[in-house]
């Protein structure tokens, strides 16, 4: 019933695929029992550790966490101490049984396939990794614009993947030499971040305004409910507009490949991701050294105090929703020559940056840019090393996703955000 | 009141009416087409599955509060669970249905003990993903649910039904359009009973606030686990009958679009009331089928260019009052502008849409350097269409269309307590503050 299929990174992931030689021979048995283990001990740990911290009138705020990874990593040993010393929990209780946790998932990892070149080879892993950390940058970017409409407008944009698309297509059509007007990439990215922006700054003006004016009744579902209008809206006039074709343009600049030591990187993700920190870049030195950045700054920390020095909360809002949309549109013009754009891609690239901000911490910068990095290493992973290539490129969103829903059960404040 | 006995007649004659339209469709098999035919009877059959989610989800959202988006994830549990078992188990379609509508409650149970802790934009969050991840492992797990390709389903009675003498085939549309509508119809009154009932009283507290609702004894997590598996089993049970009447189950019934369309449907009629959500999901779904086929591109033209005239023709005429007879429009006057304004611009559109569509052919021509359709493929903009009304009725009216129509006539005098009531509170607060 679709309009069209989802079009995933099949291209980008295809020429490593046909590197693997991959075995006939799979041993899934111990590979899941070893799986069953690790989340069978972590579920224990994480119900039963808070009820005894309780019980024994303890601090058990983190008790969750800490026992799920306790029972994660060494299993029923360290819950036993856990549960019979119930020693004050800080960090370094985490340290162990992380990396045993770690090790564990590997070693099944290893065992289900193993001649798989991510058991075998170190330097695909690397390349892999690389590949992750370089199209993590612009995750990180994209979640960067979500988190700061979150801090400064309180509110999650479930719209934000449809300005991501949109920027895309802003850039295909004024770089392209077919079917746009073939200008200089660096027009299409201005152009990508001027059309999202205004479309952002628009939208906030007439429809999220009144919330904070308070003629909304209900306002935080009502801002849900609206962003999704929005995304629906924008999304389905791409479609009619623009089509279904898929689109992309050629690399911005013409780098041939890049060689470092023993892995190559492709050119147009390494472009993308140069254009991702020349963003962030001057996204910190607006932040920090302009007035404007410092008022959006005030306000995100205290409303009335900024108001008090003569800040209007609501132009901020206004401002804050625009940049937000920007930075989206921008990740879409530099990912536009890596990705096939279609207009439903802003969908999953929504789904991803909730995963980025939840996994960093509602409302956290450096959070967005770690948690978008880390997700960008855990999804090229997740595909490069899975045996089967049409299952894995599924089960790509499905491993963000995973981390996804536990750390908003352990841990809802993320890496780093502030307590709740 | 006379008020509600009309209202109560009109509900009656659309139920009687409903319940009748498939015997026009039998008795006379040769009826114009277009009119009522199998197509009718299919759109109305899928029409009541997506009522009986609009309304269930109205229960959660609107008397709840709990924010859910993976409401057809609970209807994709319910018609996998159901198509699974036939095909692996052999089972009968109705051990399969009830089967899937448990399964859904279960599921339900799991979720709404996991979010009990988090709050609205979390627990929004928290369901996208878990409808993304259900619906993508559905589809990866090829060998076992055939994936995008489609699991096939049994229909309903596979040997066809034999009643009072008349025997109807497996693929006739009757006995699935009564059951449809039997399971929307108990549905809707079990849910409504619910929803008046204490647990209904309860719900909103805890909507309107959790920790005063918990501080008056309301067992907050009782009810908000229960409110979730009450209405995901609603939901499991419409996907499971809508599995067994289409006899084809795919992902793609689970997009994030069906779900913003079950958005739309409970929004437009009514996020509040339940009846109002139902018929909200008919309307909707009827709507979408009728805008599926292409328009000419100068009717479309025409109604786009009424559109985009008949507000600026009302602003101008705002503006000329107030700047040349020194007087704002209102009442009367300006209920007259609005039609005014609407007839010209309709007028006008209607006149104008041939050169219009002529002169922008060409200049797409010169751009593109391909001709301007003749017809518009609607099954996207239709899309668009809905996106415009839900963000407008968001803003605008946020009871919906339909339900503030409904209180007129049900509650007669309901407006009026009510403003009576705020104003009673706000003299009371005023004099607290003054003391």
């Amino acid at each position: 019933m679709s309009p069209y299929p989802n079009v995933i990174l099949y291209e980008e992931q295809s020429n490593f695929m046909q590197a693997s030689p991959l075995l006939q021979e799979f041993h899934p048995g111990p590979a899941l029992l070893i799986l069953a283990w690790v989340v069978v001990w972590g579920g224990i740990g994480g119900v039963v550790t808070p009820r005894i911290y309780r019980r024994r009138d303890l601090d058990a705020s983190k008790a969750t966490l800490y026992g799920t990874i306790a029972g994660a990593g060494l299993g029923p040993i360290l819950l036993i101490i856990l549960w019979t010393k119930t020693p004050e929990l800080d960090w370094r209780w985490n340290v162990i049984p992380s990396l045993t946790a770690l090790g564990l998932l590997y070693w099944a990892f290893a065992t289900y396939h193993p001649a798989n070149l991510c058991v075998t080879s170190g330097t695909y892993v690397i390349s892999q990794v690389s590949n992750g950390i370089l199209i993590g940058i612009l995750y990180g970017v994209i979640a960067i614009g979500l988190t700061l409409i979150f801090s400064i407008l309180g509110i999650v944009s479930f719209a934000h993947g449809q300005f991501y698309m949109l920027g895309g297509y802003a850039a295909f059509f004024t770089i392209s030499q077919t079917m746009g007007a073939g200008l200089h990439p660096i027009i299409g990215l201005l152009m990508a971040g001027l059309i999202t922006f205004v479309i952002g700054v628009v939208f906030e003006y007439t429809l999220l305004r009144p919330m904070h004016l308070g003629k909304v009744e209900r306002p935080g579902e009502y801002a849900i409910l609206l962003t999704f209008g929005l995304a629906f809206f924008l999304e389905y006039s791409a479609l009619a507009i623009l089509g279904a074709n898929p689109r992309k343009v050629d690399p911005f600049f013409n780098l041939g490949n890049i060689t470092i030591g023993a892995i190559t990187l492709p050119p147009s993700r390494v472009i993308a991701a140069g254009i991702g920190l020349l963003i962030l870049v001057i996204l910190l030195w607006f932040l920090n050294y302009t007035w404007l950045g410092k008022a959006l700054r005030a306000v995100s920390q205290d409303k009335q105090a900024a108001a008090v020095v003569g800040i209007n909360p609501l132009n901020m809002n206004t401002l804050a929703f625009g940049l937000g949309a920007m930075l989206a549109g921008l990740s879409g013009a530099a990912l536009v020559q890596v990705l096939a754009w279609v207009p439903n891609i802003g969908a999953l690239a929504s789904t991803r940056s909730f995963v980025v901000i939840v996994l960093g911490g509602m409302g956290s910068l450096p959070g967005a840019m770690i948690g978008g990095i880390v997700i960008g290493i855990v999804e090229s992973l997740g595909v490069g090393c899975f045996p089967d290539v049409s299952r894995a490129l599924a089960y790509q969103q499905v491993f963000g996703m995973i981390i996804f829903a536990v750390v908003l059960l352990l841990k809802p404040t993320g890496l780093f955000g502030r307590e709740l | 009141m006379m008020r509600t006995v009309i209202a109560w007649a009109l509900g009656i004659i659309a139920v009687v009416f409903l319940a009748l339209i498939p015997f026009v469709y039998d008795v006379f098999p040769s009826f114009p087409p277009g009119l009522v035919n199998e197509y009718t009877l299919h759109v109305l059959i899928v029409g009541f599955y997506f009522a009986m989610l609009a309304s269930s989800w109205s229960l959660l959202m609107g008397y709840g509060g709990q924010f859910s988006f993976a409401h057809l994830a609970f209807a994709g549990i319910g018609a996998y669970t159901t198509g699974l078992m036939g095909r692996y188990l052999g089972t009968h379609a109705l051990t399969g249905i009830i089967a899937g509508t448990l399964m859904a409650g279960l599921f339900g149970l799991v979720i709404g003990m996991l979010v009990l802790r988090l709050r609205k934009t979390y627990l929004a969050l928290f369901t996208i993903a878990f409808a993304e991840i259900f619906r993508l492992v559905i589809s990866a797990e090829k060998d076992f649910t055939e994936g995008p390709n489609g699991l096939p389903v049994e229909p309903l009675f596979p040997n066809g039904l034999n009643i009072a003498g008349y025997h109807f085939d497996k693929v006739d549309k009757l006995p699935p359009y009564f059951i449809m509508l039997a399971l929307l119809l108990i549905s809707l009154a079990l849910m409504s009973w619910l929803a008046a009932s204490r647990f209904g009283l309860f719900l909103r507290a805890i909507r309107e606030d959790e920790e005063a609702a918990a501080a008056l004894g309301v067992d907050v997590v009782r009810y908000k686990v229960l409110v979730f598996v009450i209405t995901s089993m609603v939901a499991g049970l419409a996907g499971a009958v809508r599995a067994h009447y289409v006899t084809v189950i795919t992902p793609n019934d689970m997009i994030i679009l069906w779900m913003s369309l079950v958005i739309t449907m409970s929004v437009l009629g009514g996020i509040e009331s339940l009846i109002a959500s139902a018929i909200g999901g008919i309307v909707v779904f009827v709507l979408l089928e009728y805008l599926r086929t292409n328009f000419l591109t100068t009717s479309v033209m025409a109604v786009v260019l009424t559109v985009i005239l008949a507000p600026t023709l009302y602003y101008l005429s705002r503006y000329a009052a107030r700047r040349w007879f020194n007087s704002p429009l209102k009442g009367r006057t300006r209920t007259f502008a609005i039609i005014a304004a609407a007839v010209v611009a309709l007028v006008i559109g209607i006149a104008v849409r041939e050169p219009v569509t002529t002169g922008l052919s060409y200049a797409y021509y010169d751009m593109t350097g391909s001709l301007f359709p003749e017809t518009i493929d609607m099954s996207a903009w239709r899309l668009v269409f809905f996106g415009i009304v839900l963000m407008l009725t968001l803003r605008f009216y946020q009871n919906g269309l339909l339900y503030p129509v409904m209180q007129y006539y049900f509650r007669p005098g309901s407006l009026k307590e009510t403003v009576a009531k705020r104003e009673a509170a706000a003299a009371i607060a005023e004099t607290e503050a003054g003391s």
